[in-house]
């Protein structure tokens, strides 16, 4: 047994070697060509060697399709070939001569024996038994359930579909990563972690065992939140999947590479908006860009308001050295390369900072971040556990530099929480706050109109005030929970829990019944023996 | 006349290659005849090509008294395969590939195997793929000792060359699969559906399907492009806690044949 298990492991070890540095060993150039055309055309243009090329570089992580299906196939010596089959190739040549048992025949002979591995089945039958025979409504598929504002708007669909729709819902957790946030789910929502199963199996399998148990469920709703796996079932398998449920998603802004290039789910949507029924955004400044640069209909897209909860907790009264709150991930999107030179400029005010340390782990991130700590007029707090937990104080605003972004979800908890907000006008942020406001800075990168901004509030303590009161009364009227269910009301397709009439599908019996029903008018028995 | 064996033939775009299968089938009809068996050729041209259908009415190694040559619209390889069995008269079914061909002794070789449990679903032992690859397929014994049904949700474990009574394909006929309606693999599912019923699919020894493999125009191959999906099978639904159950049943059923 051990013994067996270490041949296992060795054998496990030299397939993953083998792929990553040579190619998977039954590796066919031209099915990968031939499944992925955007690689031919790329290899084509010369930018890529081969399609293994691409392989190596992008396609193993993006779980590219490179055969039909599983193969386990080995090198054929013409020796084990039977004798009995030779002898009945050799007179069937006769008929057709490609089959003729010569050497040059079984040079390139493979041999196929099915059945090697059966883990994706029992990996299935794994996440059935703990389904327990559960039916459910809503599917919502999520990479993990983590601090995010893509996890908090799922979160406000999962609890609202359960308290006001009495939807049953089913949480699959899709990527091997912890889930902090699980406790936010309800009891009444079962989760299934299939993210940390599905190791067992190779990714386009564990596409396969998805697909299948979401076509056993047959929920009258799959709503994918975020989860990569989720992307690819609805881009290949998108049309039979939508044949039994409706699917939806949730589209985050695009994130950027150091070069600029937009990436992220959103670029899924080209592949997966025809068996997508809506798409939800946070904003709607999104939804037309992707109009714009796709060319996909706008119905498609839903905005919503996620709620926020409004509770001022912060008042301003005006002080002699000013106080700025900053918080957010001290990241290269986030740009503390901005909050530096503002805080630089404006002697005069405090920064608070919150946020944990840079996640990109690049160099001028963490040199923005030492050269902030070496600021007199900077104090750093660290990571936060939500905007909730920033201690309250009397800050004149609150101050975000992000050069990218769709409706952050932290500028809606500061206004929520009484602070005025000051931001570049990027993304959907000019929904929330006004460009005439004097809030909105029009260039993200713009320093001295973020210098300009902090003294004419900080000179003028009724701007602040104002710009609090309006915000807070916008989030109430818009922002609220009650809003919220309203708008998903307005979606009977997503809020209703009865399956999905199946128009289209045809039951085992009938298929028979309406061959023998059609075959006056589409088969013709021709007495004389001819085909029409 | 009582016809012992029907042989079902679904032919759609596969022009002359078509003559070398209708070939191959008499020839393995002629074998059976010997054996004492009465065959029958049933044909299904489905929007048939041009040049098919000049096959199969040009053709003069189509024996047209023994041959049902029917024309039809379904654009389905599911649904021209139910129609062509509702038409058929022989006791057992034989389902052809227009593309591919079979060995001398299949007709027979099945009908002998298929003589000993009416539940049983024979196919070839091998499979040869030739043409665009060389693959020699060998395809499981559902009643041998080790089967394991579990893998079939990722691969198809048997090609759609098969060989069963009537009334397995009355009972369980073919799903449909429409290109728009993203599922795909007709016959895969059908292999799952048999099995959840309690039919076994094994082999008839020293029997061949020869396969013309191609890297696009199948029927398989368009699917895989389309990212066709399977349908949904009860098969699914009791993997692991019936398959030992199950195996153990059927290797005793096997023992005492």
């Amino acid at each position: 047994m051990l013994l067996a298990r270490i041949k296992g492991c060795l054998s496990r070890l030299w397939a993953s070697i083998r792929a990553t540095f040579l190619g998977p060993s039954d590796w066919d150039e031209q099915s990968y060509l031939a499944f992925n055309p955007d690689v031919r055309e790329a290899v084509e243009r010369g930018e890529l060697r081969s399609g293994l090329e691409h392989w190596h570089r992008r396609g193993r992580l993006e779980g590219r399709r490179r055969w039909a299906g599983h193969v386990w196939r080995r090198t054929l010596k013409q020796s084990e070939v039977p004798h009995w089959l030779k002898t009945e190739m050799l007179a069937i040549s006769t008929i057709e001569p490609q089959i003729f048992p010569s050497k040059a025949f079984w040079a390139v002979a493979r041999e196929h024996r099915p059945m090697k591995d059966s883990s994706a089945g029992y990996l299935y039958s794994q996440l059935l038994e703990e389904i327990e025979g559960k039916t459910f409504t809503h599917v919502f598929l999520l990479s993990s359930l983590r601090a995010g504002g893509v996890e908090l708007e799922c979160l406000r669909h999962i609890q609202t579909l359960a308290s006001n729709f009495g939807a049953r819902i089913l949480v699959i957790l899709t990527e091997n990563t912890d889930s902090p946030w699980l406790y936010r789910l309800s009891q009444s929502v079962t989760q299934l972690d299939f993210g940390k199963k599905r190791n067992k199996v190779d990714q386009s399998s564990a596409e396969v065992v998805l697909a299948r148990l979401l076509l056993k469920l047959k929920p009258p709703v799959i709503h994918n939140a975020n989860s990569a796996i989720g992307w690819q079932l609805f881009c290949r398998y998108g049309a039979a999947l939508c044949s039994e449920s409706k699917l939806y998603a949730s589209l985050p802004c695009f994130e950027y590479t150091n070069e600029g290039e937009p990436f992220g789910y959103a670029r899924q949507l080209e592949k997966a908006h025809p068996y997508l029924e809506r798409v939800f955004c946070d904003n709607h400044w999104f939804p037309a860009m992707l109009g714009e640069m796709y060319g996909i209909r706008a119905d498609l897209f839903v905005v919503m308001a996620y709620p926020v909860s409004v509770a001022p907790r912060f008042k301003y009264t005006a002080d002699s050295r000013q106080k700025v709150l900053w918080a957010s991930r001290l990241d290269r999107q986030k740009r503390p390369d901005i909050l530096q030179k503002i805080a630089q400029s404006t002697p005069e005010c405090i920064f608070h900072v919150y946020g944990s340390g840079p996640s990109d782990k690049r160099a001028d991130t963490a040199k923005t971040c030492d050269g902030l700590r070496k600021l007199s007029n900077v104090v750093m707090f660290g990571a936060y556990d939500g905007f909730d937990a920033i201690p309250t104080d009397n800050y004149a605003v609150f101050l975000y530099t992000a050069q990218w972004d769709g409706m952050p979800n932290v500028i809606l908890e500061a206004l929520a929480s009484g602070l005025a907000v000051l931001a570049p006008n990027i993304g959907g942020i000019s929904e929330v706050i006004p460009p005439n406001s004097g809030f909105l800075v029009p260039q993200f990168d713009d320093i001295q109109a973020y210098v300009d901004a902090v003294r004419r509030m900080t000179a003028n303590p009724q701007l602040i005030f104002e710009e609090r009161n309006r915000a807070l009364r916008f989030l109430r009227e818009k922002y609220s929970s009650d809003a919220f269910a309203a708008s998903l009301a307005m979606l009977p397709s997503y809020t209703r829990s009865e399956r999905l009439p199946i128009p289209n599908r045809t039951s085992e019996s009938d298929d028979i019944k309406r061959a023998i029903k059609l075959a006056p008018q589409s088969a013709v028995i021709l007495k004389n023996g001819q085909a029409d | 006349m009582k016809i012992d064996v029907s042989c079902v033939l679904a032919l759609h775009a596969e022009g002359l290659i078509a003559y070398k299968t209708i070939r191959a089938i008499n020839r393995a009809a002629a074998y059976a005849t010997n054996g004492g068996l009465t065959t029958e050729l049933v044909i299904v041209a489905d929007r048939a090509t041009p040049e098919t259908r000049g096959v199969v009415n040009n053709s003069t190694i189509i024996n047209r008294a023994t041959t049902i040559i029917m024309s039809a619209d379904f654009g389905d390889l599911a649904l021209t395969r139910n129609f062509a069995v509702d038409r058929s008269r022989g006791d057992y079914i034989a389902i052809l590939d227009g593309d591919d061909l079979i060995s001398e002794n299949w007709l027979l070789a099945a009908h002998e195997v298929n003589r000993v449990d009416r539940r049983f679903v024979i196919h070839p032992e091998v499979s040869l793929y030739f043409d665009q690859k060389v693959v020699l397929f060998y395809h499981p014994d559902q009643r041998r000792e080790g089967f394991d049904e579990a893998g079939i949700i990722v691969e198809n474990y048997w090609t759609s060359l098969c060989f069963s009574r009537r009334e397995t394909f009355l009972e369980m006929p073919y799903l449909s699969t429409p290109r728009c309606s993203g599922f795909g693999y007709e016959d895969w599912h059908w292999n799952c559906e048999v099995m959840a019923r309690g039919f076994i699919h094994t082999i008839a020894p020293y029997t061949t399907h020869f396969i013309r493999s191609k890297e696009t125009g199948s029927l398989n191959a368009a699917t895989a492009l389309r990212n066709g999906l399977m349908r949904h099978s009860a098969l699914f639904d009791n993997f692991a806690p019936r398959s030992r159950r199950k195996r153990g049943g059927l290797v005793s059923a096997a023992r005492e044949n």
